[in-house]
């Protein structure tokens, strides 16, 4: 999830002429037969974003962009930096453009089982037509349908959906709770939305998965048919098999950096419920819950302990008033709330979502959280021998043996022995039959506390 | 007239030879049983007078007077029954004497003259070796087990008398004798509550625990809250104990055929045993006893097996004192006004207990009793007595994900198979297991490397560790070698393997888990 930003290439220009805020149909984009598969063309260009196709396109047809394209007459300015970066940019595009073949290039995603859906057709996602910034064009494959995102003209006999999401590095403990909602949800009838990246995305996705109920949705950075990170690659696999993977990249396309943050924005937009099970001060989680917040989609977290650095942004989410999330009971109540709430605004026939929307890709305007410093722990370098795999595998609790041992997959010999080094080098703390690793740190805060407990007779001429 | 016939009767585990002298004088009609019999063998006048006479043998109408000596000895139950009948039949002139010279009589008769096998026929025809013995049919095959005894079967009482006139044959093999064409009623061969290793979900470290003690014979102590599969883990241990050999299957038979327990159909219980008494057992039951016949208890029972102890908070602490003495020595002395016996209780001690009253007290954060509660609590376990387990180990409940997706893990043969190794390594140094290396030879037979040395330095010098402690974990670390393959030296790695699987002691004594 913590694709760090770059900026999207038509970011500014998204802000210069902004979409009107109508349904999809009235914003279709192909307005005679054939024109899918120049949009796809167009989408396929390099460096190309949502944005700047969405601008490219507003102003004429697909067709003609595309021939424009291959001309070189495309006389847009394309951003407002400088004319040579547009004019670099419009001669790599041609060269791009040189030889392909757009109705081969739908044909070809169309025979690997990838789905296209153009902004306006039937098929298009209804809720992401509704979105702002909704794609021009988005990708699909897997086996399930696009019910989850409600294909009709009326989303709301569609499962509900809940975005899990969260850091990558996450720990044991917020790989467990992902797994264990993403299971209780898909039980519950809910369709499970998530990035599927490392981490909670992974977990969620797995509980999801192995909850067997409902098809989860996972949208990703790149092509739908690119598998990123490649540890991934049989979770991908069984999620395809069983619900539905997402992308408006076009198919083949790399998970460039800049394409995550734009991602975590449809996670927000397809969900009705975010739930950040863990998440470090900043990075990718938090972009989902800026995105999640300017579309007025309610976001919950799941608290962990004070000391523990995957915990520190869903704590500081929780202290500036998040709803909180312990398990899968907790995220069904806030579900009823939510679709409670749907239900009365579309009685009352207002557009269902009533904060303005913030420009796609641009930097979040929450920073409560963000401005903090930044994480302190990170895995540690010795994570090749035993005691760095033992230290990994803690999670900020007392853990036994036989978890670590789960965990590590180490014999017990290995890691018996790593664990009194550990113990013996004060990096591990043993205590009724149960292991806690010592903060990262432990050293220096040992010696603080010493120096601490020097100074305390001092302490009452402070107080006065 | 006079005339005696050699039989046994049993004393705790043991048989003792007893002379049963009939003496038919002329007189009131009457019979006396005298040399301390019980009331089952006083009632042996009844019995054997019905199945005399329903075997159409004639009543002498005369005085007998039946002695059994030595008569300071207690004799018990009805073995003795056949005995009395061929000396009363001797006595009376029935039978020459002669012809049940050098034979002794073991067996219960029937009121229609059948016979019936014995407790204890083992031990019994053990105490016999210098006779041939005549043993119920039934008992046969147990009979045979002692080595060098002439033993010979038949089915009544008038089968007996046939063969001593010259008119048959004693029948060579019985009902239970695998050779025999009528299968008899036996224990199944194997034990139904021992439980495959392979069932077991995760416990990686119990499961390592259940390994170290088959192959060591160290004592184990499993805590941890309910459900987390204490007794499914206790039960897997007799199959990975070795099977038993000779000597200790005769021994393990001898006690099992005293207590009257069915055995299997061969008569030699050659797996180990697994018992299991219920926390509200007695004393005696415990240990052995009765007010004037010692019958073996279940550490008795369960000796060269396992002596199962659930929920051993539960148990009365005065009884769980009494089991240390034992514990040590690797035998019971049962001492009653009227008789003493020397039982065998070399066990194997696995016992499961609660970390406290509710149970959760191994789960962080979960436990709610209070600090007074759980110490009233741990207080049954004394010192000495947990010091008997070198193993403690702390049983977590394995999550949802480990019961369901962990794959199933080593079989029992599996692990089996390196226990016998473990042993055979130790018996090569002249000890059966390494439970049992005496103190004074440890430095020559479970030798330190100098890292493992250190480490326990280590340990001792932060307080973590006993002079008793060392000892204890020495031996366990030497299992863990030989488990190994590892015949030198113990490594750091066993030492530290050790020390972790008796890191449950520190789950029960610590206070609240943080």
């Amino acid at each position: 999830m913590t694709g760090s930003a770059g900026a999207e290439p038509g970011a500014a220009l998204e802000r210069a002429t902004p979409a009107p805020p109508c349904p999809g149909a009235a914003r279709a984009i192909c307005r005679e037969p054939g024109d899918a598969a120049f949009v796809v063309a167009l989408c396929a260009l390099p460096g190309i974003g949502p944005a700047m196709l969405r601008a490219l396109l507003a102003r004429r047809g697909a067709r003609a962009c595309w021939d424009a394209v291959r001309s070189g007459t495309l006389a847009v300015p394309t951003s407002r930096r400088s004319t040579r970066d547009d004019h670099e940019r419009l001669a790599r595009w041609r060269a791009a453009a040189a030889g392909v073949d757009p109705a081969d290039l739908l044909d070809r995603a169309r025979e690997r089982g990838i789905s296209v859906h153009v902004l306006g057709d039937p098929s298009y996602p209804a809720l992401l037509a509704r979105e702002l910034s909704a794609p021009v064009v988005c990708f699909t494959a897997g086996a399930g349908d696009l019910a989850g995102l409600g294909s009709g003209p009326e989303p709301s006999d569609a499962p509900a959906r809940v975005a899990i999401v969260g850091t990558r590095s996450a720990t044991h403990y917020g790989t467990e709770v992902a797994a264990d909602l993403g299971a209780g949800l898909s039980e519950a009838g809910v369709c499970v939305v998530s990035g599927l990246a490392a981490g909670i995305d992974a977990a969620a996705h797995d509980g999801a998965i192995a909850g067997g109920v409902t098809p989860p949705l996972a949208i990703v950075g790149g092509g739908v048919d690119v598998v990123y990170p490649a540890r991934n690659r049989r979770l991908w696999t069984r999620l395809l098999a069983v619900g539905t993977v997402l992308s408006e990249a076009p198919p083949g396309a790399a998970p460039e950096r800049w394409r995550f943050p734009l991602r975590n924005r449809l996670v927000a937009a397809a969900s009705d419920l975010v739930i950040v099970v863990e998440a470090h001060r900043s990075g990718g989680a938090m972009y989902t819950v800026d995105a999640a917040l300017a579309r007025g989609v309610l976001v919950a977290a799941v608290p962990g302990s004070v000391r523990s650095p995957a915990s520190e942004g869903t704590n500081a989410l929780i202290a500036d008033g998040a709803a909180v999330v312990r398990d899968v009971d907790d995220a069904r109540a806030l579900l009823e709330l939510v679709r409670a709430g749907q239900r009365v605004d579309r009685r009352r026939s207002r557009p269902a979502r009533s904060q303005p929307d913030a420009p796609a890709g641009d930097r979040p305007t929450r920073t409560t959280v963000t401005d903090m410093r930044s994480p302190s722990r990170t895995v540690p370098a010795e994570v090749t021998d035993a005691a760095g795999h033992l230290l990994a595998a803690f999670d900020d609790h007392a853990t036994s043996l036989e978890a670590l041992l789960a965990r590590t997959g180490l014999g017990i010999g290995a890691a018996s022995l790593a664990l009194d080094r550990l113990v013996e080098s004060g990096r591990v703390r043993r205590r009724a039959g149960l292991y806690e690793r010592v903060a990262a740190d432990g050293g220096d805060r040992a010696r603080r506390e010493g120096v601490g407990r020097a100074m305390l007779p001092s302490l009452p001429d402070v107080a006065e | 007239m006079l005339a005696s016939v050699h039989s046994a009767t049993l004393t705790g585990v043991e048989g003792r030879p007893v002379v049963v002298e009939v003496h038919v004088a002329p007189g009131l009609p009457g019979f006396t049983i005298v040399g301390l019999p019980d009331a089952a063998c006083r009632e042996a006048r009844d019995r054997v007078r019905a199945a005399l006479l329903s075997s159409g043998l004639a009543w002498p109408l005369q005085r007998v007077t039946v002695n059994l000596a030595p008569s300071g000895v207690r004799k018990e139950g009805a073995g003795l029954d056949l005995a009395i009948a061929v000396g009363l039949l001797c006595a009376a002139g029935r039978v020459d004497p002669a012809a049940v010279r050098g034979c002794a009589f073991l067996g219960e008769l029937g009121l229609d003259g059948s016979l019936r096998g014995v407790p204890g026929t083992l031990a019994l025809v053990d105490a016999l070796v210098d006779d041939a013995v005549v043993v119920p049919l039934r008992s046969l095959a147990e009979a045979r087990l002692v080595p060098g005894v002439r033993a010979f079967g038949a089915r009544s009482l008038s089968e007996v008398v046939d063969v001593v006139h010259g008119r048959g044959k004693w029948l060579e093999s019985g009902p239970g004798d695998p050779t025999g064409a009528s299968p008899g009623v036996a224990a199944p061969d194997s034990a139904p509550d021992v439980a495959d290793v392979a069932a077991v979900r995760g416990q990686r470290v119990a499961r390592r625990a259940l390994e170290v003690a088959a192959a060591g014979g160290h004592h184990l102590l499993l805590a941890g809250p309910p459900g987390a599969g204490k007794t499914m883990l206790a039960r897997c241990l007799p199959g990975l104990l070795p099977r038993l050999d000779a000597a200790e299957a005769l021994e393990t038979t001898k006690v099992h055929s005293a207590a009257g327990l069915p055995l299997p159909s061969t008569g030699l219980l050659e797996t180990p045993p697994f018992r299991a008494p219920h926390h509200s057992c007695s004393p005696v039951a415990l240990l052995g006893g009765g007010t004037s016949i010692v019958r073996p208890g279940e550490i008795s029972l369960a000796t060269n097996g396992v002596l199962f102890l659930d929920e051993l908070g539960e148990f009365p602490s005065s009884l769980l004192e009494m089991l240390r003495q034992p514990l040590e020595d690797g035998s019971i002395v049962v001492a009653r006004a009227q008789a003493r016996a020397t039982l065998p209780a070399r066990v194997l001690l696995v016992a499961a207990t609660n970390p406290c009253p509710c149970g959760e007290g191994g789960e962080p954060g979960a436990c709610r009793c209070s600090p007074a509660m759980r110490e009233r609590y741990l207080r049954r376990l004394s010192a000495p007595l947990l010091d008997r387990f070198d193993l403690a180990v702390a049983v977590r409940r394995p999550s949802a994900r480990e019961l369901l997706e962990r794959p199933p893990a080593e079989s029992s043969a599996a692990v089996a198979a390196r226990v016998a190794a473990a042993r055979r390594l130790s018996r090569g140094r002249g000890v059966a297991c390494s439970a049992r290396i005496p103190s004074d030879r440890l430095d020559e037979l479970a030798p330190l490397s100098r890292d493992a040395r250190r480490l326990l330095g280590d340990r001792i010098r932060a307080g973590e560790l006993s002079a008793r402690g060392l000892d204890r974990v020495r031996r366990v670390a030497r299992t863990l070698a030989d488990l190994d393959g590892t015949a030198g030296p113990v490594e750091d790695e066993h030492v530290a393997v050790a020390l972790e699987l008796r890191a449950g002691r520190d789950v029960l004594s610590a206070g609240r888990v943080a």
